[in-house]
């Protein structure tokens, strides 16, 4: 991160591209608001999405995906704007939102949700690159929803100058709670059977 | 069903493969849904971002094989498994060529329910009329008992005489050649075939059904003969859309994606989806 900082002494922010941590350290820890608002991201390399994309890995073989709470899918605003590379980004989005959903993970209790990013530079190539995505924005959102019912697109730019850039909605639904995971109803029994009693906590422990 | 591409090098068979997979993953055929994809598909995604920049999609692995294997839907609600091996052209010239088969295409012709044919318009090697022939057999009568003539070809040019090879043969005589070797090495009945004629939009004045029959007259004798028992159709196939031009850049703010540039007519020259090949194919196999 340390090339998109001020302090790097660059003249133009870079954000070098994730690579897989040799150590494995490939959670981003952020605290936004305390207290008690953590943020785990998985930094995780863009290949193992292309993998998934390209059908050569399943999406349960991608570290942390099954356990998020949050699952943002993102559209690359910059390709979009190239007029040889934007069906390019169309294409692989709405590939990877197919193969994720194949099942092999359940995004029953995870928030999902579109995110375009690099808005700035999709505004600044004109009207007609704004409203080419306009156009296939719905029936992408469509299939997200297929994901997760009430997913949206959020149009974000981290850099650049754009009158809204999204980053505040963003962050919103970053710290909204993921929604509630439902205890498992136990079946209705006089008398539980004994194997469900020995997975109850132990008195002393119990408030 | 097992559906075998057949063809020669650059006749446009990765092309269809790549457009028909865009097509499919973005929605864009009304006729036939995608309901899975089987295999890795990274080399139609990449041959997608070709097209999209106007570029050809080129197979640089003359020897390997990319499998489109996916499960589709069809308007009438039928599903259907297809898997198409996507060879290079190479493995049926060397064939034809060294008069040996190519192991691997035997293995997938033998087990094939079906065939597309593709053949190239703008590659297409067209031998000699059948009165040429008999013009040129009569010329030598007159010369004498077919004795070559000392300079009789006027102004001092001379005709060099190369040894026949089989890479001589007109492409329909090479196809026809094909479907006779394989008929031989798969001792199967006759399966459904889709002659798809590539780069259709460069062709005009012609359906493709016309086109075979001017342009590949013995491929289309061969495929109609009662005794020969194939069924087949002729499909005219634009992958590309347009005939891309050296180093284009991409230009127009219109442009359509890949998927929505690639076009197809049947056999009378009527607009078709470009799934329409495989759906006769599909209802064609039994």
């Amino acid at each position: 991160m340390h090339p998109a900082r001020a302090g790097s002494g660059r003249i133009t922010p870079h954000t070098t591209r994730t690579e897989a941590d040799p150590e494995g350290r490939d959670l981003l820890h952020l605290e936004v608001e305390s207290p008690n608002t953590h943020l785990l991201f998985a930094d995780l390399p863009g290949e193992s999405f292309r993998a998934i994309r390209d059908n050569e890995i399943s999406p349960d073989q991608v570290s942390y995906l099954a356990q998020a709470d949050k699952v943002a899918i993102l559209v690359d605003g910059a390709l979009l704007s190239d007029l040889g590379e934007r069906s390019f980004a169309i294409n692989t989005t709405r590939q990877l939102i197919e193969r994720l959903s194949d099942g092999s993970v359940s995004f029953a209790n995870a928030h999902v949700c579109l995110v375009l990013t690099k808005l700035d530079e999709l505004q600044a190539a004109g009207d007609s690159a704004v409203r080419y995505w306009d156009e296939r924005e719905a029936d992408i959102l469509a299939a997200v929803q297929g994901i997760c019912a009430g997913s949206a697109c959020l149009r974000t730019a981290a850099r650049g100058k754009t009158d809204e850039d999204g980053m505040e909605v963003l962050m919103d639904w970053l710290v909204e709670p993921p929604p509630e995971v439902p205890e498992p109803a136990l079946p209705a029994q006089a008398e539980p059977p004994a194997r469900m009693l020995r997975l109850r906590a132990p008195k002393g422990l119990s408030q | 069903m097992k559906v075998v591409m057949l063809g020669l090098p650059a006749t446009g068979k990765t092309s269809f493969g790549v457009a028909l997979f865009g097509g499919l993953s973005n929605h864009a055929i009304d006729e036939m849904e995608l309901l899975k994809v089987h295999d890795p598909v990274h080399v139609l995604n990449e041959g997608l971002k070709h097209l999209a920049r106007r570029e050809p999609v080129l197979r640089s692995d003359h020897e390997g094989v990319e499998t489109i294997s996916l499960t589709v839907a069809l308007a009438d609600g039928s599903e259907h498994s297809l898997f198409i091996p996507d060879r290079s052209g190479e493995s049926l010239r060397g064939t034809i060529k060294t008069r040996a088969w190519h192991v691997e295409l035997l293995a997938e012709l033998r087990e094939a329910d079906a065939m597309m044919i593709f053949l190239d318009p703008d590659g297409l090697g067209v031998g000699g009329s059948a009165e040429e022939v008999a013009e040129l057999l009569e010329g030598k009568d007159d010369e004498g008992d077919g004795e070559e003539s000392e300079d009789n070809s006027g102004e001092g040019e001379e005709e060099t005489a190369h040894k026949w090879t089989a890479g001589m043969m007109p492409t329909d005589v090479r196809m026809v050649d094909a479907l006779q070797e394989i008929r031989d090495a798969t001792h199967g009945e006759p399966c459904p075939i889709a002659v798809v004629v590539s780069a259709w939009d460069s062709v005009t004045g012609f359906t493709p059904s016309e086109w075979l029959a001017a342009r590949v007259p013995l491929l289309r004798q061969f495929l109609e003969a009662d005794k020969n028992g194939y069924s087949y159709r002729a499909f005219g196939v634009s992958a590309q859309g347009v005939k891309f031009k050296q180093d284009e850049v991409v230009s127009d703010p219109d442009e359509p994606d890949p998927w929505d540039r690639a076009w197809a007519v049947d056999g009378a020259g009527e607009r078709v989806s470009l799934a329409e090949p495989l759906i006769w194919l599909l209802g064609s196999s039994g």
